[in-house]
């Protein structure tokens, strides 16, 4: 019994043993090893890596008359040139050809020019006689119109006046004291001044007592002889309204015979349209003009076109058997300048560069030798290039580094200012609270100091590839921030430090 | 009437075990039925053993710190109070009333009246926060001291005079002849120490601040970190190691208690 519990204490213990071992191999293989390291303060620098092609800085056009037949290019792409070289030779039948044809358009563009010019003169003369006519036209209208006034005007007084007579004669005869006459002659003046007020005078004249119903209130006159000088009144009271309405027909006659020939007269006088097509044809012509001293220009160099700077053919436009553009026809890289090299790049990747940003450039001179430039940036722009937005970058250097129209790397740097707090960019993690790192806290526990994982939150201000400046705060230089970890890791696990 | 017996007898065993088979229902009962403190549990499992054996380093840790503090104290103890109780057998009877008055009155004082004093001088000597801070206090304990020498004084004269006779030295007798006579009290002191020891929660409580130092007793505060279950599984895996260890020592434990009480 004594040997049996000796062997079950024994086997006991060194299970436990055994079961310790396990244990502490389990819980080595449990908790996560991780790399730390902890906050630096330094500048965090931008890099970008791009390729391009080295370019003359300033590239001249070379332009030729328009529709010229290409005999023969003389001047290839990427050869150099100096001044006054042949680039090409034109067709020597064509060309002569179409000097002829620009010749014979020129003499047509003069005769059009005087046709032209003939034409518009006689328009004009045209103008001035119809002006002139319309201004005679209103003067004879005004004088016959005057005329017939005065006479309507004179016929209407006559009436008047013999009315007036036979009415005062009239009343003479029947008693000594009338109506005040002269009160009527006045009001009479008066529509002949105005002759609305006129007619209102003959409708109030049905109203007078004296003028219509006089013999009622005269009982004690003659009959007959009443009766002869009423109607004697009565005719000439018909005549004098006969005169009056003829008058002011006159009048309104004039009005409307007036208004009519100044009217024509406003018509004609309006300016003619500036005819400008004897100008056209002028242009035109100057331009055939130009175009057959160029032509001629060509002729007298044998044909030939020459380069107007040296420098090195960019750009060849045309080709052998075609006419020549209205563009450009060659474009010559001017090498006395300096060359560039314009980068296209993603507008997120390159938004740190700017101008003045540090590049580095690496590239082969002619005889494939290696070299290498430090520059800067000379301009940084947004344009849209195949329907997306990107940077434009351009980097300007002296023409003598590498060869044109090579291809170079470059690296684009930009420093930032000094961060207090820059930890290596694995270190970050995100969740919907934003971005977080793990920190080390030391805890004391049973199984001795231990490390364990802490979330601290933190603002990213700037980054890159390898590290990011994140606000000073959250996260002090005296930290051990986790960078790297063997497994996933979770706030509050143990870790343990490779 | 001897049926009666019996069944008091069975009553009592069941009275005395019932921790034990607490203990045991309890490590074998899920989280979910662990709350309603029932002994026989609908669905047993042996979670609770497997975690604490396998996922909890912390267990083993505290089992061997405690281990390590038993030995230590034991082994101190030993060394002490053997040669003093030895020496107390020989010296004038007067000295020895007055020390072993002494002894009984310093064995009977509580911890909580020792503690403040034992803290002060330990913080003196720079013992705070280390494992002999718990060990040295506990080794220099005066209930093994009592109980050697009751077993020394209890020894025969004769068998020491004899051997004195035959021309063994003073240390030849204590070694060859009391020594070995006075093993079951060295074992009951041994077994006292152990259950005194293995269970002791005030001392590293008060002088121990680092974890990594305490005994396993403090792990059973710890059952909202681990889950009841585990607290259990451990309670009654350390009852069986302490019940193993009792059983095997029974026998001199016995006859350690005997000699001592001879007198």
């Amino acid at each position: 019994m004594q040997k049996k519990l000796v062997k079950i204490l024994v086997v006991f213990t060194g299970t436990v043993i055994l079961l310790t071992i396990i244990s502490r191999i389990g819980a080595s293989f449990a908790v996560p090893t991780v790399s730390v390291s902890k906050p630096k303060r330094m500048k965090i620098v931008h890099r970008m890596e791009s390729e391009g092609e080295v370019a003359a800085g300033f590239r001249r056009p070379v332009f030729l008359d328009e529709g010229l037949f290409v005999e023969r290019i003389m001047a290839l792409e990427g050869e150099k040139v100096s001044e006054g070289q042949k680039l090409l030779k034109l067709d020597k039948e064509k060309t002569q050809k179409q000097l002829k044809e620009l010749e014979y358009e020129y003499d047509q563009l003069v005769l059009q020019i005087k046709t032209a010019k003939s034409e518009a003169q006689a328009e004009r003369n045209r103008h001035g006689t119809t002006v002139k006519n319309s201004r005679k036209q209103l003067n004879l209208a005004l004088d016959s119109t005057d005329r017939e006034v005065k006479q309507a005007k004179d016929d209407m007084k006559q009436a008047r006046k013999e009315y007036d007579k036979a009415l005062k004669s009239s009343k003479e005869k029947k008693e000594p004291s009338l109506p005040n006459i002269k009160e009527e002659d006045d009001v009479k003046d008066e529509s002949e001044k105005n002759p609305d007020a006129g007619s209102d005078t003959g409708d109030g004249d049905k109203e007078n007592p004296v003028n219509g119903n006089g013999d009622k209130e005269n009982p004690d006159i003659g009959e007959d002889s009443i009766d002869s000088g009423e109607n004697d009144l009565k005719e000439l009271e018909r005549e004098k309204k006969e005169a009056e309405r003829s008058y002011y027909d006159t009048l309104a006659k004039r009005e409307e015979q007036v208004l009519s020939a100044q009217s024509a007269l406003e018509d004609a006088s309006v300016p003619l349209a500036v005819n400008t097509s004897a100008e056209q044809l002028d242009i035109q012509k100057s331009m055939a003009g130009d175009k057959i001293e160029q032509i001629k220009e060509y002729i007298k160099n044998g044909y030939c076109v020459h380069s107007p700077v040296g420098g090195i053919v960019d750009e060849v436009l045309l080709s052998v058997g075609e006419l020549s553009p209205a563009t450009a026809s060659f474009i010559i890289a001017d090498v006395r300048e300096d060359f560039k090299i314009v980068v296209y790049e993603d507008v997120e990747k390159g938004k740190y560069i700017s101008r003045g940003t540090e590049v580095n450039i690496k590239g082969r001179l002619e005889n494939s030798e290696f070299n290498e430039y430090q520059g800067k940036v000379h301009s940084v722009s947004k344009i849209e290039k195949e329907g997306e937005e990107c940077l434009e970058i351009t980097v300007y250097l002296p023409p003598d580094i590498f060869s044109l129209s090579s291809y170079v790397s470059l690296s684009f740097e930009d420093y930032s200012e000094n961060y207090d707090c820059c930890i290596p960019v694995s270190a970050f993690n995100q969740d919907d609270k934003g971005d977080f790192v793990y920190v080390t806290d030391t805890k004391q526990t049973v199984l001795g100091d231990e490390l364990s994982a802490r979330k601290v939150y933190v603002e990213i201000l700037d980054r890159n590839n390898e590290y990011a400046a994140v606000a000073p705060g959250p996260v002090t230089d005296d930290m051990d921030v986790i960078i790297t970890s063997g497994r996933e890791i979770e706030e509050g696990n143990r870790v343990r430090k490779e | 009437m001897k049926r009666a017996g019996k069944g008091i007898k069975l009553l009592l065993i069941l009275v005395l075990f019932y921790p034990l088979l607490f203990l045991l229902a309890g490590s074998l009962t899920g989280e979910m039925e662990i709350s309603e403190w029932i002994l026989f549990p609908q669905y047993p499992t042996a979670v609770s053993y497997v975690e604490l054996l396998f996922d909890i380093p912390e267990f083993y840790v505290l089992f061997w710190n405690s281990v390590s503090y038993v030995i230590c104290i034991i082994a101190g103890q030993l060394a002490i109070a053997v040669p003093a109780a030895w020496a107390l057998t020989n010296i004038r009877p007067a000295v020895r009333k007055v020390i072993i008055v002494t002894d009984i009155v310093v064995a009977v004082l509580p911890f909580q009246v020792r503690m403040l004093p034992e803290y002060l001088v330990l913080k003196d000597l720079n013992l705070l926060d280390c494992p002999a801070g718990i060990i040295l206090p506990e080794v220099f304990s005066t209930l093994p001291v009592l109980i050697m020498y009751y077993s020394f004084s209890n020894q025969p004269k004769a068998l020491k005079e004899s051997a004195r006779v035959d021309g063994a030295t003073e240390f030849q007798v204590f070694y060859k002849i009391s020594l070995p006579v006075a093993v079951p009290a060295i074992v009951t002191c041994v077994i006292l120490a152990l259950l005194e020891y293995w269970n002791m929660i005030e001392q590293p409580l008060m002088f121990i601040k680092n974890k990594s130092y305490w005994p396993l007793a403090l792990f059973s505060p710890r059952d909202a970190e681990y889950g009841m279950g585990v607290v259990f599984a451990m309670a009654f895996f350390l009852s069986v190691f302490v019940l193993l260890i009792f059983m095997l020592l029974q026998k001199y434990f016995e006859e350690g208690l005997s000699t001592i009480s001879k007198e």
